[in-house]
């Protein structure tokens, strides 16, 4: 009986064939490692380059030895090897992870394809932007967005918000129903992709009432508007791609956005979990993240498996020095014995993925990305956000109680105030 | 007796397209044209076996309305495939229209002077079109 592999094996095992026997130097042609929506292996070339001599002899053995080991996670060993269109290549080269010189692994998946972009980080922005991301939901992500806005409004930020949790709206509760803008981003996104969303852009946006208050402002971007319509007909549109990947037409839409309002400050509230959704926000946008996290082991298992993505595809230089953990739903009772708790499970999972390794004898003045356990605001020190009980469930985003707030916030407002606020 | 070959769409795709390259790039522009058509015939009945058309033993279409070539197929690939395909946008955006609609089987008993370079190289736009979508496809796995 032939020995069971499973998915897990299939990519040491590429590493390992590509260790023992690497793609030959001497050509110039690239070799593009294709992991396909099933789970098998191809090894994809582009029809520009002519493939000979000892590359093809590589092909030829590559094929052979994917299929004697992987069995039906290849393909026939005449099917293996694809030469395919160069604009085909051109279109999936964003995807690709570099293996090695000229060799390349494209993963291809129905969802979180996203979450391999952390390399694309490269967009510009007149605004500071910050997304407020978890793993699992329900730990104060909206009401953070909402304490946030009149934090920075107070200081005379202009501040937009934008509800990117399209699946699970929440922060249209920021405005009451009078003041409620005609749509939401689900309706630009869709109306985008027959390419009319000048038609909604500018029923986009709120303030909400409470906003007069302030030195500064605050705009309101809800996923739905007014009236939802059709929702779940086209939340099952908006990630389709038109020419442009859907995460693409997000970034455009947020660029429209502070074009036409010049907020000083953006806040986007991302959808919690390892869905593609979430991932645009946390890789796509340029922000900071604000990592909400609660000390449950499930919690840290999510945040260790998409670390541990980043760490072993070599995208984590682009993202790690705009990650930022919160301790939400923070105990107020033994809250120093949680924290230093919290701060260890922190520690041992930035370590562990994403920061560099220092040997005892090595020159901690170098440039490493590297911190202390106690190190204050590193990225695993926690800003934390303390529970109280008139923050639960049933209070309105619209009206937050103001003494619950400054229980709550206190601290996570200094801390966020002196890490980003202050030059 | 002989019996005809099993079908191969997605071979028979792959052979005709790289004859008619062949042909179009020493200026035969009857033949080629008449096999970029073929070429697209096949990748699309590729993809819609793999999306669910059925076919009898010797690999045709079953439905009698699927035993179309290019000219008629192209349109039944949209109405009844398409909208669950992503190939429906590549297609849609990068071909307008009906590409073959001035493409016919009969043409194999036309003159050579029938045919010309600009007419060879709008369905040669097409069916390279069809082949970058079975291409997609291939290298995702679905066929």
């Amino acid at each position: 009986m032939s020995k069971f592999v499973g998915f897990d094996d299939v990519l040491s095992h590429v590493r390992n064939m590509l260790n023992r026997s690497p793609w030959p130097q001497d050509g110039r042609s690239e070799l593009f490692i294709v992991r396909d929506l099933y789970g098998r292996v191809r090894l994809v070339t582009s029809e520009s380059d002519e493939v000979t001599g000892q590359d093809d002899e590589w092909l030829k053995q590559a094929a052979q030895d994917l299929h004697d080991a992987l069995g039906p996670r290849s393909h026939a060993v005449d099917d293996t090897v694809l030469p395919v269109d160069p604009d085909l290549i051109e279109s999936l080269r964003k995807q690709a992870i570099k293996l090695g010189p000229r060799v390349y692994l494209l993963d291809r998946s129905v969802s979180t394809k996203i979450w391999w972009e952390a390399s694309s980080l490269s967009e510009s922005s007149s605004a500071q932007r910050f997304a407020l991301y978890s793993v699992k939901g329900g730990v104060g992500r909206s009401t953070t967005a909402v304490v946030l806005s009149r934090f920075l409004a107070g200081r005379g930020e202009r501040v937009l918000v934008l509800d990117l949790d399209l699946e699970s709206p929440g922060l249209s509760g920021m405005l009451d129903h009078e003041v409620q803008p005609r749509y939401g981003i689900t309706d630009w996104l869709v109306e985008d992709l027959v390419r009319q969303g000048n038609e909604v852009f500018e029923d986009l946006c709120a303030r909400p009432r409470w906003d007069t208050e302030f030195a500064g402002s605050v705009q309101v971007v809800p996923a739905w508007g007014k009236n939802p319509g059709e929702y779940l007909a086209k939340v099952g549109r908006v990630y389709m791609d038109t020419k442009r990947p859907w995460n693409e037409r997000v970034q455009t839409l947020i660029k429209k956005l502070e074009r036409r309002y010049k907020p000083t400050v953006i806040l986007l509230e991302s959808r919690s979990g390892l869905h593609d959704l979430a991932a645009a926000p946390v890789t796509n946008l340029s922000a900071n993240v604000l990592l909400f996290a609660v000390d449950s082991s499930s919690t840290w298992t999510g945040y260790n498996v998409l670390f541990k993505h980043w760490s072993e595809h070599n995208l984590s230089p682009s993202i790690r020095d705009k990650l930022w953990i919160v301790s939400a739903l923070t105990p107020q009772v033994g809250w120093k014995e949680y924290i230093e708790l919290f701060r260890d499970r922190a520690w041992e999972l930035f370590r562990n993925n994403l920061y560099d390794e220092v040997g005892p004898t090595e020159d901690w003045s170098v440039d490493r990305f590297s911190f202390d356990r106690t190190e204050p605001d590193a990225p695993h020190d926690p800003l934390p956000v303390y529970w109280t009980s008139g923050l639960g469930a049933g209070s309105s985003l619209s009206k937050l109680p103001d003494v619950a707030v400054e229980t709550a916030y206190k601290e996570f407002c200094k801390r966020f105030e002196y890490l980003f606020l202050t030059d | 007796m002989h019996s005809p070959p099993k079908a191969d769409y997605l071979d028979a795709h792959f052979r005709h397209w790289e004859d008619a390259e062949f042909l179009f790039l020493g200026e035969h522009w009857a033949g080629a044209d008449q096999l970029f058509g073929y070429s697209a015939e096949c990748g699309l009945k590729a993809v819609m076996k793999r999306l669910g058309m059925s076919v009898d033993q010797t690999g045709s279409p079953k439905k009698r309305k699927y035993l179309k070539h290019i000219k008629e197929l192209w349109k039944l690939f949209f109405s009844d495939f398409g909208a669950s395909w992503e190939a429906i946008w590549i297609m849609s955006n990068s071909s307008t229209g009906e590409p073959f609609q001035d493409w016919d089987h009969s043409d194999r008993y036309a003159n050579r002077t029938h045919f010309n370079r600009d007419r060879v190289r709008s369905h040669r736009k097409a069916a390279h079109t069809v082949k970058f979508v079975v291409q997609k496809a291939k290298l995702e796995g679905i066929i």
